[in-house]
């Protein structure tokens, strides 16, 4: 972040505080009223800053509530993706055959599954799961596809020259060379299932208690406006971290290899 | 037995793309020498990777077969080691881990492969760039890395194909004499192609002229030139110039076979 960045966001939040206590509109609180609220979202004890007490302290709660379910589907469903992407490199009639359903399955997003999930799953984690794993899995089996696609072929017979066959063919060759694929494959998918867990967790009541989309929606009803948006920049925040800093790092790294 | 360490008797490679099918080899037959040097020359197309995959067992011919050491060949095999024009080194390995590679598929341990890779590292004049990726070095010192690589798997025949095709002139002529010079101390059978007649006649025992495709044996011409060879000396422009008009009329042909005529169907029209 530069200081031309800190000096638009200051300015930002200034008007922004400004109109809204000229306006003195709830549904466009200011923004020292969000961070109050975030801060009351926070800590456990109740601060006061909310319309709706029984949401204070709940913020980490959910948010860990709704990291368990997406890690779960996003590892589910990379996992899924990448290993059919391989099968798809090792047997190229399943590709084939498989292609044209892979074409037609991989635009419906992953919230179009919410109802069938629930109808599926309930109220168990699960019909969060389920909606994030599909999210995951076709931006993954397409990036690996092309990406193994995508290896010069001198690449592989210099490797089958110096002797890798079988499953070390995979693990020292082909995965490696894929990578720069993989990972993008993975920051698609995360951004995919990240925007499906929130979503599905809206319109779910959970058993195991909400997530992040659950608190969200419950202080809309509250007409909670500052708690709203503290619990969607957190959302933001959240993803960004994963998003940027966990797998970005990875990519730099490995990236950095490539081409510098 | 005789001294031929790879024979290639009638070879033909069929490939087949979206239904067309395009014979690279008919009928080669070849043979290489142990110990020798073979240049191959010929026009683009003609089939001079396919010969060397299939000489790597890369690819399986249509028809005929490739003998190493009297034995039909199937299957790849350390005792064959290929270079390729683009250098093909592990982009995530570092220049060690890509001199390394084969070995650790041969499972030999690491102090040993370790210090065979060094050893190849520093033939090669690479001392110093062990941890570097290849994307660090110049085409040069990628192709240097790259016969590395081959090396260290102490081949009985090296198959290069055009590998200083990409190289500027300073270093292709740089790389060729030290080629020679780890051919001379390492005695290893080389097959060598090459689109330049000069670096043909200035490495080769023998200079293969392939013809355009189908690709067959055209023509075999003996260099007796002793080394180090001179590129300048009019016994060099002699034997270059009887090589280049054999392959000019070779040329030619590729050029009317592109335009999908050939040389009777242009007879025709002209008459
Ligand atoms: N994998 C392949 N599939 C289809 N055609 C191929 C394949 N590899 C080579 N060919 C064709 O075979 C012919 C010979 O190719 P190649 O051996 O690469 O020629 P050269 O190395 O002499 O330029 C070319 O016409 C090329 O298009
Ligand atoms: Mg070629």
């Amino acid at each position: 972040m530069n200081a031309r960045t800190i000096f638009v966001f200051l300015v930002f939040f200034a008007s922004w505080e400004l109109i809204s206590r000229s306006l003195g509109n709830p549904i466009f609180p200011p923004p020292s009223k969000v961070f109050l609220a975030l801060f009351d979202l926070m800590l456990p004890r109740n601060l006061g800053f909310l319309s709706a007490p029984v949401e204070s302290g709940k913020l980490v709660p959910s948010l860990l509530n709704t990291l368990e379910r997406v890690l779960m589907g996003f590892s589910l469903g990379s996992l899924a993706g990448f290993s059919l992407g391989i099968l798809n490199f090792r047997f190229e009639s399943l590709e084939k055959t498989i292609d044209p359903i892979v074409k037609i399955l991989h635009p419906i997003p992953g919230v179009s599954w919410i109802p069938i999930s629930f109808l599926a799953f309930g109220e168990s984690d699960l019909a969060v799961v389920f909606p994030v794993v599909i999210a995951t899995f076709f931006p993954m089996l397409v990036n690996t596809t092309s990406g193994m696609k995508s290896v010069e072929e001198d690449l592989i017979l210099a490797a089958r020259n110096l002797g890798a066959k079988g499953i070390r063919f995979y693990s020292h060759v082909l995965i490696p060379a894929t990578l720069p694929f993989v990972i993008s494959g993975l920051r698609i998918s995360w951004s995919y299932s990240w925007r499906t867990s929130i979503a599905a967790e809206m319109v779910l009541s959970l058993a195991k208690g909400g997530g992040l989309g659950m608190l969200h929606l419950t202080s809309m009803y509250h007409l909670d406006v500052a708690s709203a948006m503290a619990i969607m920049l957190t959302i933001g925040v959240t993803g960004m971290v994963l998003d940027h800093l966990v797998l970005g790092y990875l990519e730099r790294r490995t990236l950095e290899k490539w081409e510098g | 037995m005789s001294n031929n360490k790879l024979e290639c008797l009638s070879v033909s490679k069929l490939y087949e793309k979206n239904g067309n099918k395009i014979w690279a080899l008919k009928n080669l037959n070849l043979e290489v020498k142990e110990g020798e040097f073979l240049a191959i020359v010929g026009p683009s197309g003609c089939g001079k990777s396919t010969l060397l995959k299939l000489m790597a067992s890369l690819e399986r011919p249509t028809e005929g077969k490739i003998l190493l050491d009297g034995k039909e060949l199937r299957d790849p095999g350390p005792e064959r080691a290929m270079v390729f024009q683009y250098f093909s080194l592990f982009p995530w390995c570092t220049v060690l881990e890509n001199v390394e590679f084969g070995l650790k598929m041969l499972n030999v341990e690491e102090d040993e492969r370790r210090e065979r890779a060094l050893h190849y590292i520093k033939l090669v004049g690479l001392e110093g760039f062990e941890d570097y990726y290849p994307r660090q070095l110049s085409g040069g010192m990628k192709q240097r890395v790259a016969l590395a690589r081959a090396l260290a798997v102490n081949p009985e025949v090296l198959l290069m194909d055009e590998p200083f095709g990409s190289l500027d002139a300073q270093t292709r002529n740089f790389l060729q004499a030290e080629l020679l010079k780890i051919w001379e101390e390492e005695k290893k059978t080389i097959v060598f192609v090459t689109h330049s007649i000069i670096e043909a006649v200035y490495l080769g025992d023998r200079v293969v002229l392939m013809t355009s495709r189908p690709g067959r044996v055209k023509e075999v011409f003996e260099i007796d030139i002793e080394r180090p060879r001179d590129k300048g000396s009019s016994e060099f422009s002699r034997v270059r110039s009887e090589i280049l008009s054999s392959l000019k009329k070779e040329v030619l042909k590729t050029i009317s076979s592109e335009y999908s005529l050939d040389l009777k169907e242009i007879a025709e029209m002209i008459r």
